[in-house]
């Protein structure tokens, strides 16, 4: 078991007055090692709340996360950052890179913290810009290439430092379709490779990537598709079926 | 009902982008306040028959000028940073339908109500403290109490035609800009500059060359008139220096950290390293104005402070005793003459004195040749001025009646007299006329200005007055054919100054008024009454630094202050993604508290650097102004240094509360 989430619950407190909004009320599953996860659901639906605390940038009201039997709502402030380097890699919809870098710098990021040397970081660059098909672009600045680019570049950066889990929260949402059909492609060659993927989305097609499909409803988890056997197609059907009965408000037993 | 909205509008924008309309307000208002109090006290009538009106005037007018020019600038400066900064805002209107003119209508009426303000509370606290800065003013000026407080009709008009004019031509500069841009471009305003920037190499070379030989026309410099000569161009030389060094050679230089694997790609240097390229990027020509401002207020200050200081040490070296009189060209029988009326109007008055002493003397600039030992007349004085002398030549029985001595001389012998090193062995030249020196001797403390001077000094003690007319004959091509010797009395007086002044009176009127003397010229004059016209000028200069190195310390502030906040909006998009990437907030906090820093003190670091170099310069120049205590200036300089880096820090601290508070 590579991700364990046992009753999250996560319950936050409006500035003014306290007035309570409930994200999460209860959220429970685990992700094998290998497995290609999406988490779909509407907006406020607790989606990115519970990437954030999988993530230990936000702390659960109740409820535990174990990583590799680790728990993440124990570890204290002083770690949790080397965790997080060493352990997670993120991606993100609007890319997040830093434009004082050049592509190189940026994917090379996670590594100078972590304190490797020059020599290290050359190896392990090599092959992650390779397996992306980026080796042209490492002297560009973010500013000078495409989104599918900088979407790539953020990958690298993701799994460059080898993690054990890659976060994506809603990756293909700025992309255009050729572009999220080829990264698309590539997050499945990534997980083929043996990357385990938890990927946040609103979009069928990122989700019908996917081996597994949670569905979240009202801060819990409502629903999941297993993929089996079917193509993509087929799991592209299932999803839809699944969305059109969570907006018209049937019931499933997750 | 239309118009009511864009009045709203405005207002409300106003209020909504305070945290940087407020520093720009009060910038104005304090420029519209210092620009009346300027022409209130050029222009009080408080001043007029006062002793040194006249210089004062011109101290205070200069200061009209450095306000105008300074405000131009500054306000155009501040101006641009807050367009900048809300460019996002306009091109949203801009989006969501507002034609250009009517967001041009918006600003003009933003741009009134930010004028109205500044203008009211600008001259307002104008009249406020114009009181207050004239009595500082007499209070420096050592002035009695005949000050005239009122409201200065032509500092209100003055002050209300040129800001108005500036404020016209900052609202249709900006609406200029807006007619220029496209919405997009306004969308994408506030982010402009995340290019990285090119190095240019040129640039960076022309920096440090001009710059080195700012520095180098500064160091070199050995006499007060190359001093004053070059001041000017090692000032705008440094100054283009200080541009492209900050512009260029930062870029240029972290570019060639970044080179280097080993050093670039570890976790210290990483993440400042390619941020401070792009502050440097950004801040530069802030950061260069930082600096150059700061060196103005630095150098301004410290020489005002030292000459105001030492202004008594240079009072007693140009005016050595309470009277003086002075009888240019006088035969030996009329000097005697003049010497009887002198004294006998001294018992008359039945004053004590002190000090007494008269001699006849002849003067004249000459340069010393070091090698032949030949004193003679110089083509050039600006080129030799280290071997300038002002060479006095006096009959030994002046010498003698003052010091009670009885020197005899023959006509080719001499004896000596100087402050200044001199190697003159034991004999030396006038022209081609050679004198054997008898004796060294000790100052014979005559009414002479004996320092103080950019020229050296020497006295130089003959037989009697036919050999100073032989040698005389030799330089009438130069110095005119009077050959007679001048006259000079001097004498302190134990009375208050009021008295010595009219003793001083009552000699001249005697002296003007008796028949023997009418072909005669005198020069005279009682301290006591010279030292104003002296107070005017340096207390006038003293005046001028603190107020303008006030008002620069003010830009100061406010351009750091907006480096700040702009600085505080970029950072703030990077912080959030570093701690995604996984930096901890410690680590963040720590790298960028070292780029704050680093860009923040570069410019305090730069200034001090520039006032090392400066110094002998300034020395120098200062000793145009008669004053010489260089370690009275250092300890100015070091002191101004202090108090000026405290306050920078004071500076930072707080505006980096207002950065922290944006970042997080």
């Amino acid at each position: 078991m590579l991700l364990d989430v046992k009753n999250l619950k996560k319950i936050y407190t409006t500035r003014f007055g306290g007035h309570n909004v409930q994200a999460l009320t209860n959220v429970t599953f685990s992700v094998e090692e290998g497995e290609f996860i999406a988490i779909m659901g509407e907006s406020g639906s607790g989606k990115t709340t519970l990437l954030n605390i999988i993530a230990a940038l936000d702390k659960p009201t109740s409820g535990e996360v174990f990583l590799k039997d680790k728990s993440l709502i124990g570890i204290s402030e002083k770690e949790i950052s080397a965790f997080r380097r060493d352990n997670l890699g993120f991606v993100f919809q609007d890319f997040n890179l830093l434009d004082t870098f050049s592509v190189k710098d940026n994917i090379l990021l996670p590594l100078v913290l972590s304190g490797h040397t020059y020599e290290e970081m050359k190896n392990s660059l090599n092959t992650v810009v390779e397996k992306l098909g980026i080796s042209d672009l490492l002297e560009k600045f973010p500013y000078e290439i495409s989104g599918g680019q900088k979407q790539r570049t953020a990958i690298a950066r993701a799994i460059i430092t080898n993690p054990k889990l890659l976060l994506a929260d809603e990756p293909t949402g700025a992309l255009d379709s050729k572009a999220t059909e080829s990264l698309l492609k590539l997050f499945k060659k990534i997980n083929e490779d043996g990357q385990t993927v938890f990927m946040v989305t609103h979009s069928v097609k990122a989700a019908s990537h996917a081996s597994r499909i949670l569905f979240l409803r009202d801060g819990a988890v409502f629903h999941q598709i297993y993929r089996g056997s079917s193509s993509n197609e087929e799991m592209y059907q299932k999803i839809s079926d699944t969305l059109t009965v969570i907006a018209t408000g049937g019931g499933f037993n997750a | 009902m239309r118009n009511c909205m864009y009045f709203k509008l405005a207002a409300i924008n106003i209020k909504k982008n305070a945290k940087m309309y407020i520093p720009y307000i009060i910038t104005s208002i304090i420029t519209i306040m210092m620009f009346y109090i300027m022409i209130f006290l050029t222009h009080n009538p408080g001043l007029v028959g006062m002793k040194g009106e006249h210089s004062l005037r011109t101290v205070l007018v200069m200061g009209i000028y450095v306000i105008g020019i300074f405000s131009v600038i500054f306000l155009f400066y501040t101006n641009s940073f807050l367009l900048k900064r809300r460019k996002n805002e306009i091109g949203l209107y801009n989006i969501l339908g507002m034609e250009k003119k009517h967001i041009a209508r918006m600003l003009t009426i933003e741009n009134i109500y930010t004028y109205l303000i500044n203008m009211i509370l600008g001259l307002f606290f104008g009249i406020l403290f114009s009181r207050l800065m004239l009595l500082l003013l007499f209070k420096i000026l050592k002035a009695g109490t005949g000050f005239v407080f009122n409201i200065s009709m032509q500092g209100l008009y003055m002050s209300f035609i040129f800001f108005t004019a500036i404020s016209v031509l900052i609202l249709l500069n900006n609406i200029r800009q807006i007619h220029l841009s496209k919405p997009v471009e306004l969308l994408k305003g506030g982010n402009v500059g995340e290019k990285e920037p090119k190095t240019k190499w040129l640039l960076a070379v022309i920096g440090i060359i001009t710059m080195g030989t700012g520095y180098y026309l500064a160091i070199t410099v050995d006499n007060a008139i190359s001093a004053l000569n070059n001041f000017f161009i090692a000032v705008i030389l440094v100054i283009i220096g200080t541009y492209c060094i900050f512009t260029a050679f930062s870029i240029a230089f972290l570019k060639i950290l970044r080179k280097n694997k080993k050093y670039y790609y570890k976790a210290k240097h990483f993440t400042s390293v390619s941020g401070m390229i792009y502050r440097m990027k950004q801040n530069a020509v802030g950061l260069a104005n930082i600096c150059i401002l700061s060196t103005m207020v630095l150098v301004m200050i410290s020489s005002t402070v030292c000459l105001y200081i030492g202004q008594d040490d240079v009072l007693k070296n140009r005016f050595p005793t309470n009277i003086e009189i002075q009888t240019i060209f006088a035969n030996e029988e009329k000097a005697k003459a003049v010497s009887k009326t002198v004294n006998q109007k001294i018992l008359e008055s039945g004053y004590e004195i002190d000090a007494y002493n008269e001699f006849r003397f002849k003067t004249y600039s000459l340069e010393f040749d070091n090698k032949n030992h030949v004193f003679h007349h110089s083509n050039d004085i600006s080129l030799s001025l280290d071997k300038m002398y002002i060479t006095y030549m006096f009959p030994i029985e002046s010498y003698n009646i003052n010091t009670g001595s009885d020197i005899i001389l023959n006509d080719n012998e001499v004896v000596i007299y100087s402050p200044d090193d001199i190697d003159l062995s034991d004999k030396f030249n006038i022209n081609d006329k050679t004198f054997y020196v008898k004796n060294i001797v000790e100052n014979p403390n005559f009414s002479i200005q004996n320092n103080g001077s950019y020229m050296k000094l020497i006295y130089i003690f003959v037989s009697n007055e036919e050999v100073i007319k032989d040698i005389h004959k030799d330089f009438v091509e130069y110095f005119g054919e009077y050959c007679d010797l001048s006259y000079l009395i001097g004498f302190d007086v134990k009375e208050p100054e009021e008295k010595q002044i009219e003793l001083m009176y009552s000699i001249r009127d005697e002296l003007r008024n008796t028949d023997e003397y009418k072909n005669l010229s005198f020069i005279m004059y009682a301290t006591a009454e010279e030292k104003l016209d002296f107070y005017a000028i340096y207390g006038g200069l003293f005046f001028l630094g603190l107020f303008l190195g006030a008002l620069f310390m003010m830009a100061t502030v406010l351009i750091i202050y907006y480096k700040q906040i702009s600085e505080g909006y970029e950072d703030k998009h990077r912080f959030h993604i570093m701690q995604q990437v996984g930096m901890s907030k410690h680590e963040i906090r720590k790298s960028i508290r070292s780029q704050v820093l680093t860009v923040f003190f570069l410019p305090l670091v730069t200034a001090i650097v520039h006032i090392l170099f400066a110094f002998k310069m300034i020395t120098k120049m200062l000793e145009v102004l008669n004053l010489t205590n260089v370690s009275l200036f250092i300890i100015c300089t070091i002191a101004t240094v202090i108090i000026f880096a405290i306050f920078y820090v004071i500076v930072y601290s707080l505006t980096a509360r207002t950065y922290y508070k944006i970042v997080e």
